[in-house]
């Protein structure tokens, strides 16, 4: 596990509110197009890519940087440290625990380096002086303060001289050999070797005329062994005086003899700073510059390769002229390397900050918001980033996909499952309560690389105890209905009797209490043996749909530390709690490891069984059986879903965060479940499902993990039945998907809503916002082109387009012109209602209708039978493909052929024209501004409408028709949809107005990073974040797929030096690499069989890909180069 | 007597520092019998705050302190006679006089004491060109170490000491700072027994930019979920995450559009609000407190300015 990281200028949750404006649109011309920069800073600047100088095994961030001060970091302790002091304050910023390690005293390197850093992250680092006799860290205020010391007894004291001054004496009978005793140090006596003026301090870099000096010195006086003589003479004096563990080491001109060495500053920094954030040694860094062997004798910072830090890494940057041990990676150069060194690891860190949500300046207000966005989940159950329940602030919940409550008469909504994150810790007796500013340290983070939510707390209570807590929680990728916590508590000041009660809480659930376990409380406190104890369970009803969900707990404390450990469980009405008590003991580390699953009546008829089954399982509920897994499932995922963007971080941070929560949104083995508007992450919507799955996210799944898509479409073919009913209750055949849906399918879309001022308002999208049938009959059609899954196409898809095709066959009606017309529908614009021939729904209805026709010509051609059984089932024959190939070709959408147009719906370029631009800024919805009806009688839109068309059937309009109603209808958008921006900025790039793109883009990933639209507390916006990805992948990069090849055509923002990312493709996996001016592209077939890729628009090039190799072109003027294949 | 519930985190004598706190100056947190000070100057206009004075007093179980600033020492009768009440109107009054500018010497009276309100009316006898506000009340606002209770003459017809206080108008405009102003508000509420109304006022500025802002919905997707709930977490985000007090229920929330200040004279007609909360961060200069001004200028009930600033 990573440790917490400190950024405070990427990837934060906690930019200031962003402005709403909408971008500049190409109103006049297109080339007067200019983007309007945000006024939400991120306080990013492109990060310049070095090239990698170090080895492999250095090219990653490291946690922990621990460092010998002179001669590695600095020249010597008179140089000028100012340029490695701002490297290391950067490195703090960014969240790296910094430890130096010294031989000499605090002031020294204080004055050197740390007295002029000041800020909270100075909290970071730390400084182990006296050869690891003491250790300073920095308080809030930036102030020194000391951690530990070594301090010797008087004993320890009178040895230490008494082996000094033995040594002195030994030399000087036998070899008449003159040293200096020095006795003024902390913890060690130096025996200068070489006490003479010109060598009263030789630099670092004189080491070796030094080594020559003090060799020759004791050659003069026949001490033939030579310094290791000498260190052999002070350990005899050692073991002879009885000074146990004593410590020598030689910096050539001394040779010391202590109570400690830099290994004890090791063993501190990994069991203070490593293990306490649970941050392995593989992520230390261990810098020095005398690792190698000097004249036989091991160099002084050999001392610091310790067993408790097995698996660092250990570089030196000395001269070593002996060569350095083999775990030790020689890189010379002194100072200047190691300045370098610290260098990538700043670029490497930056870069990693964009895997991170990091609440770093927590503000009450937004609790809600902020537990949106740190929100854990896996498609089957979502958990929001809520602290561990002493917050009144917060609001815990955790959601199960498809799981609905329904009320007779209301709307049903997600069912919220009892909470499984709260816990109650008290010490001594005193309950830990948040009260605000309680915490001195309070941050919590959302690891996206591997699906870790992380707490990182420390609390001091009234009577001065200083607890540090530090909680990491999972929902399991790999499996399902795993979730856990991982909880390290540490008692920094102090012994004392610790509870933590761990809650199943029935309370913060909206369904009955069902079965609690155990059923009676357990009433005498007993010996916890792990695994062997009856687990903890709650299980809740939801009213209406009667599902049952369970949710059973093993909690685990590390009992190799606490060894009498009590354990009480007490059940309540809506909750159990089981209560961990033991006697804490200053500085230990406590780790409680709670397992909890979850299954529901959806899945299995017995969830409490299911529960129970593999909670008895102990095998399986250890951490790594957990945490290693889920990780790599991780992994697995990023592997192909991953956006790398080079030279914008901020874009590449939005990027991460909107993909991670589309990966959280997706169970592919659940087909009886979709994603809703706000995911698993909040409440909003009541976890209905709208087109944003379909038309938004489902682009995402299709092309990186087919089998999530496939799920999500299997969905709305499992509601088929529900929207067959649907359109039988308005009067229609065929299938009228649910505006909202839910678990059977049917229309969920509440009548009436209750205005900001208590007004009723009609809701009219349930009624007629119908193009939602072809919605998903667009969906079902690219999912099935994109994967070939023709066993999907069969057993689902093609009658999904029948029956959309049967619902729009009885849904048109014919006008006096003889044409065929939809009336009295809501286009995706929603602020027109009741309209006639929207585009949109006129245009997506035709092409449903063609497809479906060519869905019985297909059957008839490659599946006769079962093709006949699907057409029986649905009630249609192949006369049916003429009467809706008919409808299609005579269905009004009229394009203007002179101005090349197209009205959003009959009388729109009639209605009043109102300049948007007039009323920015503002901090409300134009519709409240300007109320409804008058919004109802302008041309302001909602949201793209006409342009959503262009978009969705791109090459059915040309480049003319598809800039001119970009140009008209972009500027009259008020962008009141989440789901607005980032089609804009599809579209833009598309038509190449790059710095609109931008623009738009930029809105579109602040909806929830910045919260401005002002709702993310409700949940983050799923179908945003699949429009994110789409206007990446089908906008910046170009990416079109056609029905005979796969195209691409990039146009990158000008902040963005390139671009990497994978898609899957009828069986292949393709790998893309896009740069920035000058333009090119490099694809590679990962695996499946050859392919053709065109890229460009105009005259595209095109390159036959064979699995395993590379292609390149890049742009030259206006065309693309042939394509070059390499090896790679 | 009874003692004050009170919402602030550390009861006993506040400092005279406390109107410079972030935290707004509540009027709770005193000895057990609050006090509040109103400034006469004699003249009728002046008067007019005594009957609301009282009637805080009542609510708040304060005793009313009548305060008149003069350049020598008085008799009491004298000052009596000097700011217009007969002896016999002064049941449960304390008379205090302070000698210097007035201002001033009522600033300092109010620390000293200390004041848990001070009542006056906006304007005295004298009419003052284009001002909403005299320039004693104003300096008084600008540095008084306590909340000010604010009464236009205009509404003597209306003010008394008997009238139940049943409604509050609370206008916030989504910044956590302004909300600052929940606690006492909902103070008064609760020992009033009064509904709290919520008003935001949205419009075509900037949103504030400080953490935690909450404005406007920026768009009403589906307005059957985006209302109620923009609406739920804007009074969570303000009533209980912000003032950890529990909220008397119902409060009631309306949002309006347009000016701000209007937009508050407007409800407060509407909804017959007893009492008009602002916040208000010290500065009356022509720039600066637009909405304050706008209130003050036509409330058609007393107005308590909180200071948060």
């Amino acid at each position: 596990m990573r440790p917490v990281p400190r950024e405070k200028r990427v990837g934060r949750a906690t930019d200031p509110p962003a402005s709403t404006e909408a971008p500049h649109h190409p109103d006049v011309a297109p080339q007067a197009a200019t983007s309007q920069p945000s006024t939400t800073s991120t306080g990013l600047s492109p990060p310049t890519p070095r090239e990698p100088r170090f080895p492999a095994s250095l090219q990653r961030p490291f946690a922990i940087i621990a460092f010998d001060w002179d001669g590695t970091a600095v020249v010597n302790r008179q140089a000028d440290a100012s340029a490695v002091r701002a490297k290391i304050d950067q490195l703090l910023r960014l969240g790296v625990y910094v430890v130096v390690i010294t031989g000499t005293n605090f002031s020294n390197v204080d004055r050197q380096l740390s007295a002029p850093l000041v800020g909270p992250e100075k909290e970071l680092l730390f400084v182990c002086t006296n050869r690891g006799s003491e250790v300073f860290g920095f308080d809030q205020q930036s102030r020194p303060i000391l951690l530990w010391k070594r301090t010797a007894t008087a004993e320890e004291n009178r040895l230490l001289t008494e082996v000094a001054e033995r040594v002195r004496q030994v030399l000087k009978e036998r070899f008449g050999f003159d040293v200096r005793v020095i006795t003024n140090r902390l913890n060690r006596r130096k025996i200068d070797l070489i006490p003479l003026p010109e060598w009263e301090s030789p630099p670092k870099s004189a080491i070796g005329s030094l080594l020559t000096a003090v060799q020759r010195r004791l050659h003069d006086a026949s001490v033939a062994g030579g310094l290791a003589e000498v260190v052999e003479i002070t350990a005899d004096a050692a073991r002879n005086q009885g000074l146990a563990d004593a410590r020598i080491t030689t910096d050539v001109k001394h040779v010391e003899v202590g109570l400690s060495d830099k290994g004890d500053s090791i063993d501190w920094l990994m069991r203070n700073i490593a293990q306490k954030h649970d941050i392995p040694a593989q992520d230390v860094l261990i810098a020095g510059d005398e690792f190698g062997p000097i004249d036989g004798f091991e160099g002084s910072d050999q001392k610091m390769d310790r067993p408790s830090a097995a698996g660092a890494t250990f570089v030196s940057v000395g001269q070593e002229p002996n060569g350095v041990p083999a775990n030790v990676l020689h890189l010379g150069g002194g100072p200047a390397t190691f300045a370098s060194l610290l260098d990538e690891q700043i670029d490497l860190h930056e870069r990693q900050q964009a895997w991170y949500v990091v609440e770093a300046n927590p503000t009450p207000a937004r609790e809600h918001e902020i537990e949106s966005l740190l929100t854990v989940a896996n498609g089957y159950l979502g958990t929001r980033g809520s602290v561990f329940g002493w917050s009144p602030l917060g609001r815990p919940a955790t959601f199960v996909a498809g799981v609905f409550t329904g009320f007779p008469d209301a709307t049903p909504e997600l069912t919220t499952a009892p909470d499984w994150t709260h816990f109650d810790l008290f010490i001594e007796g005193q309950a830990v309560a948040t009260p605000r500013g309680a915490a001195s340290e309070h941050r919590r983070v959302l690891d996206m690389k591997r699906g870790v939510f992380k707490l990182d707390w420390r609390y001091a209570d009234e009577a001065g105890r200083i607890t540090h807590l530090y909680v990491q929680r999972i929902v399991s990728l790999a499996d399902r209905h795993t979730l856990a916590e991982f909880i390290t508590l540490v008692p920094e000041n102090y012994s004392g009797r610790m509870r933590c009660g761990l809650t199943l809480d029935g309370h913060r659930s909206n369904a009955a209490m069902y079965e609690g376990l155990p059923s009676t409380p357990v009433v005498g406190p007993d010996q916890v043996e792990s695994g062997k104890k009856t687990p903890t369970l709650l299980a809740v009803r939801a009213p209406g749909s009667g599902v049952v969900v369970a949710l059973g707990a093993r909690a685990h404390l590390n009992t190799a530390v606490a060894s009498t450990v009590s354990r009480l469980v007490q059940l309540t009405d809506r909750q159990v709690v089981e209560w961990l008590e033991w006697e804490a003991i200053v500085g230990n580390v406590y780790r409680i490891r709670r397992v909890v699953i979850a299954y529901t009546s959806r899945e299995t008829a017995e969830p409490i069984k299911a529960v129970l089954d593999q909670l008895g399982n102990p095998d399986t509920l250890s951490a790594p059986e957990i945490i290693t897994p889920h990780v790599e499932k991780w992994s697995r995922r990023w592997s192909v879903a991953d956006v790398e963007i080079d030279g914008d971080l901020s874009a590449q941070h939005a990027a991460r965060f909107a993909i991670y929560h589309l990966i959280a949104a997706a169970d592919p083995q659940n087909e009886r479940a979709s994603i809703g508007a706000r995911a698993l992450t909040g409440q909003s919507y009541k976890g209905h499902v709208f087109w944003d799955t379909d038309i938004y996210m489902l682009p995402f799944f299709t092309l990186t993990e087919p089998a999530a898509a496939r799920a999500l479409m299997m969905y709305r073919h499992h509601t088929l039945d529900g929207a067959r009913a649907n359109a039988r209750e308005q009067g229609y055949q065929g299938a009228l998907y649910a505006w909202e849906s839910t678990d059977t399918g049917l229309e969920a879309t509440p009548p009436f809503a209750i205005g900001p001022n208590g007004e009723v308002v009609r809701i009219l999208t349930g009624q007629q916002e119908h193009h939602i049938s072809a919605d998903v009959a667009y969906a079902v059609w690219q999912y099935w082109t994109a994967t070939g899954d023709d066993a999907f196409f069969l057993e689902a898809g093609a009658e999904i387009l029948i029956e959309t095709a049967r619902f729009w066959a009885s849904r048109v009606s014919v006008g006096d012109d003889g044409r065929y017309h939809i009336r009295k529908v809501i286009g995706p614009d929603e602020y027109h209602w009741g309209v006639d021939d929207n585009a949109y729904t006129n245009g997506l209805a035709r092409w449903n209708l063609e497809r479906s026709a060519e869905t019985l010509d297909i059957l008839q051609a490659r599946w006769p039978d079962q093709g006949h059984e699907i057409t029986r089932g649905c009630h249609v024959t192949q006369s049916d493909s003429e009467r809706w190939r008919d409808i299609a070709r005579n269905l009004y959408v009229p394009v203007d052929s002179n101005t090349g147009l197209i009205e959003q719906f009959s009388g729109y370029f009639g209605l009043d024209q109102i300049d948007l631009k007039a009323y920015e800024p503002r901090t409300a919805p134009i519709d409240v501004l300007l109320g409804r009806e008058r919004v109802a009688h302008s041309q302001i839109i909602k949201q793209p409408d006409v342009l959503m068309l262009l978009y969705l059937l791109w090459d059915d309009f040309s480049p003319r028709v598809r800039d001119a109603n970009f140009r008209y209808y972009a500027p009259r958008c008020a962008q009141g949809s989440s789901l607005s921006p980032a089609i804009h900025a599809l579209l833009a790039a598309r038509l190449g107005y790059a710095d609109l793109a931008s623009a738009y883009f930029q809105q579109g990933a602040e909806i929830d990073l910045a919260n401005n639209q002002g709702n993310a507390s409700g949940g983050v916006h799923a179908g945003a974040m699949g429009g994110l990805w789409q206007a990446m992948i089908m906008g910046f990069a170009g990416i079109c797929p056609r029905p005979d090849i796969l195209g691409l055509t990039p146009r990158l923002p000008s902040a963005w030096q390139g671009t990497r990312f994978a898609l899957r493709w009828r069986g292949r996996l393709l790998r893309f690499a896009v740069r920035g001016a000058p333009s090119s592209v490099e694809v590679r077939l990962d695996s499946g069989s050859p392919l053709d890729l065109a890229v460009g628009d105009e005259t595209p090039s095109v390159a036959h890909l064979e699995e395993g190799w590379c292609y390149q072109t890049s742009l030259r003027g206006e065309v693309w180069s042939p394509w070059n294949r390499v090896r790679g | 007597m009874r003692h004050q519930s009170t919402g602030s985190p550390s009861p006993g004598k506040p400092d005279a520092s406390r109107a410079q706190m972030a935290q707004p100056t509540g009027l709770h947190g005193q000895d057990d019998c609050p006090l509040i000070l109103v400034p006469l100057d004699g003249s009728r206009e002046a008067k007019i705050a005594l009957p609301v004075a009282l009637q805080a007093a009542r609510i708040l179980r304060a005793s009313v302190h009548v305060v008149y600033a003069t350049t020598q020492l008085l008799a009491p009768d004298e000052i009596l006679r000097r700011i217009g009440i007969e002896p016999s109107e002064t049941t449960g009054l304390v008379i205090d006089q302070v000698i210097g500018p007035p201002a001033e010497a009522i600033v300092d009276l109010a620390r000293v004491k200390p004041a848990a309100l001070i009542v006056m009316t906006t304007r005295g006898h004298t009419a003052y060109q284009g001002r909403t506000v005299r320039p004693v009340v104003e300096a008084i606002i600008r540095s008084a170490p306590c909340p000010v209770l604010l009464v236009r003459p205009e509404l003597a017809a209306r003010v008394c000491a008997e009238l139940p206080l049943k409604r509050i108008l609370l206008p916030l405009d989504g910044a956590p700072s302004s909300a600052r102003v929940i606690g006492p508000a909902l103070d008064i509420a609760k020992l009033s027994q009064a509904e709290a109304d919520i008003l935001y006022v949205a419009g075509h500025e900037r949103r504030p930019q400080e953490a935690g802002t909450l404005t406007g919905p920026m768009y009403i997707d589906q307005p059957q979920y985006e209302w109620p709930t923009w609406a739920a977490e804007f009074i969570d985000r303000f009533g209980t995450s912000l003032g950890s007090y529990q909220l008397p229920a119902p409060i009631h929330l309306s949002i309006r559009t347009g000016s701000a200040a209007t937009a508050i004279l407007q409800v407060a007609t509407e909804r017959h609000s007893d009492l008009i909360v602002l916040e208000w961060r010290g500065n009356l200069d022509p720039l600066h407190a637009k909405v304050v001004k706008g209130v003050l200028a036509d409330a058609p009930c007393p107005v308590l300015l909180l200071r948060t600033a």
